[in-house]
């Protein structure tokens, strides 16, 4: 088990700068998610992780170590690629035995035990039936699934995974995220993990770092992340349907400081009242995940915490949950996550609530959650 | 605009080749899609959702069958005369013209005015999000760019009867996915357009359709709402494939006590009310039998009410952000549990769950029929 330590890394293409100054360190044993679109420096990470990419510049250790000059054999670390590189000469046998038969260590690997270790693989990544085929004869899955278990296959000191299950369908999808999770664990081997799926990195990681143009816009647990997405991007990135957002400015009502959308006063905790007079702020975007707006059925009106009335413009059913677009009567529009038992359709009217604890603010100028501002 | 008919419409492939070697991509499809419905083809690959859409374009010949586009036959009709609009999964993008050309080529070749095309475009270009790239030429494009014009293409045609998309949104990353599949519905709305939409997605289509068309290996397995596809599956098929997590699949046994039937898996019994009994026993009741459980149905900790129990192991528990996936183990068979918010179960514990008995799907194993069929 290893501490990974990035250090200040930087990595540019030419003009194009795919990695800005990212520093984050991992526990021992720990599973890392960098999540982000496409284009936000992952895969670009990863490279320089594994030794295969240069950084431009910054610091990559492994216990403290600083390992930028060591070469990937010497960095001990096995990487599957999301796309593949597959030796297409080879059955998916010895694709997968490979790392097995490298001159360093096929002393420590008699053919008995190099073949247990495949099957073992294998059948935990439902291959064990491609084993003689050649990887021309695969699926576009399938092959995916034969780089990563030439990667599982080794015991090295880090693991680093670029968009493993990405190509799969979505029942095996669902099962490997699980399952891979466990195999990580059993064996204590840090890893890197990538996505463009946050739940695919709640799922998975121990901790995210979510990564937008080569920055690192937040790292946590997926209960930080959730409960206090720290920008607008990650309150975007981290929901399904997005977050609500509502354009939104501050002002003083009694004692307290309110958001005023369109003439609409939202209340806000004390402590997020309290950053947005210390950094002076006026203009702001309101955000709320759309599972965190309930409908209400109740008579008398809460003490705190927001009630709005509107019509539902349309539902999407999603399965066990339906999204429910509601246009409301002060003329801004709000995504409410409902669940699937709720009898809602275009035309009706609905009475809906979310308390002031669900309300995130972002400053609209950097765009940041202003809790964690100043 | 036009409701499409398709009646009992077959596809053969190397039909030359003989009785013995002739591939049946669509079987004795039959469906029908209303003026201004939103119509999804859903099923994996190879199930004939592409030829069938292929066939109402007049891209690929009918073997069998009639289809007709606002009540006319359209058999012997070329693709231009059938008054369509396409959008499909290889984008064809002339590659000489810029992104705007390619979008504004359909409706100067209608001989709309510039000023007309250009406030199209404009609307069209800002809903996905390609207003910055209407100058480049598509080979600069990425693949999910590519879709998009090919998309905008199909969407500023409101002179089409018909509307077909092919797998319109696959490329595209989960953010751009999620934000089109909302857009596409409120233009289809908005406009009133009739889709046809060919998707292997099935949240894609329950998400936007108004009526969904299942198929798997050429053959209609359900039509119906998305509701319908969820809550009522007909057949094994459509109730595995239709939901995610996946429906839990337990392979029961029925056996009858006196008058009282029950299904039974492994040490667990489920009393049967007795018009299911009555149902099973003449569908043979010896038979195996499949309870299908939907993961968000299942109830952890306490029974309820007068629901079916069981007792397992928790295996994995899954943080999802707004749900938790919980996955059971009932000997040595998993179950998934999906609960709303996070859980705090703990790996290794005993468990009792339950669900409601309304909730249980039950399918004859051979045939795969549901028993409410």
């Amino acid at each position: 088990m290893v501490e990974l330590e990035l250090r200040n890394v930087t990595k540019k293409y030419g003009n194009l700068v795919a990695v800005k100054d990212l520093s984050f360190k991992t526990k021992k044993g720990e599973l890392i998610v960098l999540l982000g679109p496409p284009g936000a420096g992952k895969s670009s990470t990863l490279k320089m992780v594994a030794g295969i990419e240069d950084v431009t510049s910054g610091s990559i250790l492994m216990d403290g170590q600083v390992v930028n000059h060591f070469d990937p054999a010497e960095r001990d670390v096995a990487m599957a690629f999301e796309t593949y590189a597959l030796y297409p000469h080879l059955s998916v046998f010895e694709n997968i035995a490979f790392p097995l038969r490298s001159p360093k260590r096929a002393h420590a690997f008699s053919e008995e035990l190099v073949r247990k270790k495949v099957l073992e693989v294998a059948q935990f990544l439902e291959i064990d039936m491609l084993l003689e085929r050649k990887p021309k004869e695969l699926s576009g899955g399938q092959r995916q699934r034969v780089s990563l278990a030439r990667c599982l296959i080794r015991e090295p000191k880090v693991f680093l995974l670029d968009e493993p299950i990405a190509h799969l369908d979505a029942k095996l999808r669902h099962r490997l995220r699980r399952e891979l999770k466990k195999w990580q664990e059993e064996r204590g081997t840090t890893t890197l993990y990538t996505t463009t799926d946050y739940l695919e990195a709640f799922s998975v990681g121990d901790r995210i770092v979510v990564l937008n143009r080569g920055i690192l816009e937040q790292m946590g647990t997926w209960e930080e992340i959730y409960s206090h997405p720290a920008s607008h991007f990650v309150g975007m990135i981290v929901s399904d349907p997005p977050m609500n957002y509502l354009d939104a400015r501050i002002v003083a009502k009694d004692t307290e400081i309110v958001l005023d959308v369109k003439g609409s006063l939202f209340k806000l905790p004390a402590n997020v009242q309290a950053k947005i007079r210390a950094m002076n702020l006026q203009e702001v975007i309101m955000g709320i995940f759309p599972s965190k707006i309930v409908p209400f059925a109740a008579e008398t009106l809460p003490s705190s915490g927001t009630v709005i009335d509107g019509v539902v413009k349309f539902v999407e059913l999603r399965g066990s949950r339906k999204i429910a677009f509601v246009s409301t009567d002060r003329n801004f529009t709000f995504t409410i996550q409902l669940s699937g038992e709720e009898s809602v359709r275009a035309g009706d009217r609905m009475r809906y609530f979310f308390g002031e604890e669900a309300i995130q603010v972002f400053d609209r100028q950097s765009q940041r959650n202003v809790i964690y501002l100043g | 605009m036009a409701e499409v008919r398709v009646e009992h419409v077959w596809k053969f492939y190397r039909e030359e080749a003989g009785a013995a070697q002739r591939v049946e991509a669509v079987k004795d499809a039959t469906f029908r899609c209303e003026d201004k419905e939103f119509l999804c083809l859903l099923g994996p690959s190879g199930c004939g959702k592409t030829s069938t859409l292929r066939m109402i374009a007049g891209l690929e010949k009918i073997s069998r069958g009639d289809i007709y586009i606002g009540g006319r036959r359209v058999n012997d009709l070329p693709p231009k005369d059938r008054m369509l609009a396409m959008s499909f999964e290889s984008y064809a993008l002339y590659p000489p013209l810029s992104v705007y050309d390619n979008i504004a080529f359909p409706l100067r070749a209608r001989k709309y005015p510039e000023s007309k095309i250009k406030e199209k475009i404009a609307i069209v270009a800002d809903l996905l999000d390609i207003s910055d790239i209407l100058n480049f030429k598509p080979a600069r494009l990425s693949g999910g760019e590519q879709q998009r014009v090919s998309l905008a293409r199909a969407l500023v045609r409101e002179d089409a009867q018909i509307t077909l998309m092919d797998e319109p949104i696959s490329h595209l990353d989960a953010q751009l996915k999620a934000k089109l599949r909302i857009d596409l519905k409120r233009i289809q709305r908005e406009w009133g357009l009739t889709v046809i939409y060919v998707t292997h997605d099935q949240l894609e289509a329950l998400s936007m359709a108004d009526k969904v068309v299942v198929m798997n290996l050429g053959e209609i397995q359900q039509v119906g709402s998305p509701e319908d596809l969820y809550e009522r599956p007909r057949n094994l098929f459509v109730a595995g494939f239709i939901g995610e997590p996946p429906m839990n699949f337990l392979d029961c046994t029925f056996v009858e006590e006196g008058t009282q039937g029950y299904l039974k898996f492994h040490e667990f019994s489920f009393p049967l009310p007795p018009e299911l009994t009555q149902a099973m026993r003449r569908e043979n009741g010896k038979e195996k039998w499949v309870l299908g459980i939907r993961p968000g149905d299942i109830v952890l900790g306490a029974k309820v009410g007068d629901g079916y129990s069981m007792k397992g192991l928790v295996y994995s528990v899954e943080p999802l952000g707004e749900s938790s996936i919980v996955t059971l183990e009932v000997n040595g068979q998993k179950i998934f549990a999906e609960l709303a918010g996070s859980s705090e179960e703990e790996e290794g514990n005993v468990v009792v769950f339950s669900f409601h008995k309304e909730k249980a799907h039950i399918f004859n194993a051979s045939t795969g029929k549901s028993i409410k069929e």
